[in-house]
């Protein structure tokens, strides 16, 4: 369940060494994929230390929709959801009220249209804001190359040239629910 | 000057306590010691360290000796608890070690410095091992 903000201390920008703390927790995680993992850190970056309240949809079924960005949108979904649900190792949003922070990591099907409505399931759209599925977060446009530039290696103690392992198959509920009836 | 010691409330304490209690991969009695920590140093404000004396580290985590080595040499304890302690904002963080001796005792701390001598220490022994093993790991901080 998530945790109510009326209890919550007033949120202030976290500093560098919080930022980089919470990017080693999400480097650490066995719940999700390393596109997962390199698109939180995008969102926090993109943030501004979460002071920006940012979103991003990554469209799924449309005509003309590359194949490799299925993938990813599902990895969206998964990665973020297993590392927010609380049924899992990960407690991101947790660790944001460690953090102090009101900001909270969110995901919901669909995608914004150009009228600015989330009103389709044509893929996933997550976001970091203090307010869940909040409208009114600065839209980002998906930059997959700044994405996939981002090495998680470095935000971790192991260090080292080579990018982090890809974690195990995580339980998501996306794939419980696709497991065929026996 | 000494960097001021940030405010810490209590829905931090409460987060970062559930936080730990549900970090599963470690034993329940490690889980226990480290809650139990946090609440010794007061919000993190004074170094506190606990020395399990009469019993050796892995008799503690109830796993095999080499296990726990193995654990520590990865680097992902107590870096991963730290980066909890860090994301706080907090300059306190978590370190054991071992003293010498047969049984060498264990202690762990939570400290600012590194193996601060001078932290408020607590000797656990199979006594008194209970005021540790109480702790409850299954609170839901949110309800």
């Amino acid at each position: 369940m998530a945790p109510s903000t009326t209890r919550l201390a007033k949120s202030r920008p976290l500093s560098d060494r919080q930022i980089e703390a919470l990017k080693i927790y999400i480097a650490g995680s066995k719940d999700a994929s390393n596109f997962g993992k390199r698109l939180c850190f995008w969102l926090i970056d993109q943030s501004n230390n979460l002071t920006r309240p940012v979103c991003v949809s990554i469209p799924k079924n449309c005509p003309g929709t590359p194949k490799g960005q299925i993938e990813l949108c599902e990895q969206l979904l998964n990665s973020i959801h297993d590392m927010i649900s609380g049924g899992n190792t990960t407690h991101l949003n947790s660790l944001l009220t460690v953090a102090s922070t009101t900001f909270r990591f969110s995901v919901h099907g669909g995608i914004y249209d150009e009228q600015g409505e989330l009103n389709n399931f044509h893929g996933y759209t997550a976001w970091l804001s203090p307010h869940l599925y909040d409208d009114k977060a600065t839209r980002l446009r998906l930059d997959l190359e700044k994405i996939n530039a981002i090495r998680l290696a470095d935000a971790s103690y192991f260090g080292g040239s080579h990018d982090l392992p890809e974690p195990k198959e995580s339980v998501s509920w996306v794939k419980k629910r696709k497991q065929p009836k026996v | 000057m000494e960097k001021p010691t940030p405010v810490i409330t209590d829905t931090q304490i409460s987060a970062l306590q559930y936080l730990i209690a549900n970090t599963s991969e470690y034993p329940e009695i490690f889980r226990k010691t480290l809650i139990w920590l946090i609440y010794q140093s007061k919000k993190l404000t004074i170094p506190v360290s606990v020395t399990f004396e009469g019993f050796e580290r892995h008799q503690i985590w109830g796993i095999s000796d080499s296990t726990t080595v193995e654990t520590f040499q990865t680097g992902f304890f107590p870096n991963y608890v730290c980066a909890m302690l860090k994301a706080m904002g907090s300059d306190f963080n978590f370190l054991d070690g071992s003293k010498p001796g047969n049984p060498r005792p264990w202690t762990i701390y939570l400290t600012k410095e590194f193996y601060d001598q001078t932290a408020q220490n607590t000797i656990i022994t199979m006594e008194n091992i209970n005021k540790i093993r109480d702790i409850r790991l299954d609170f839901d901080p949110w309800r």
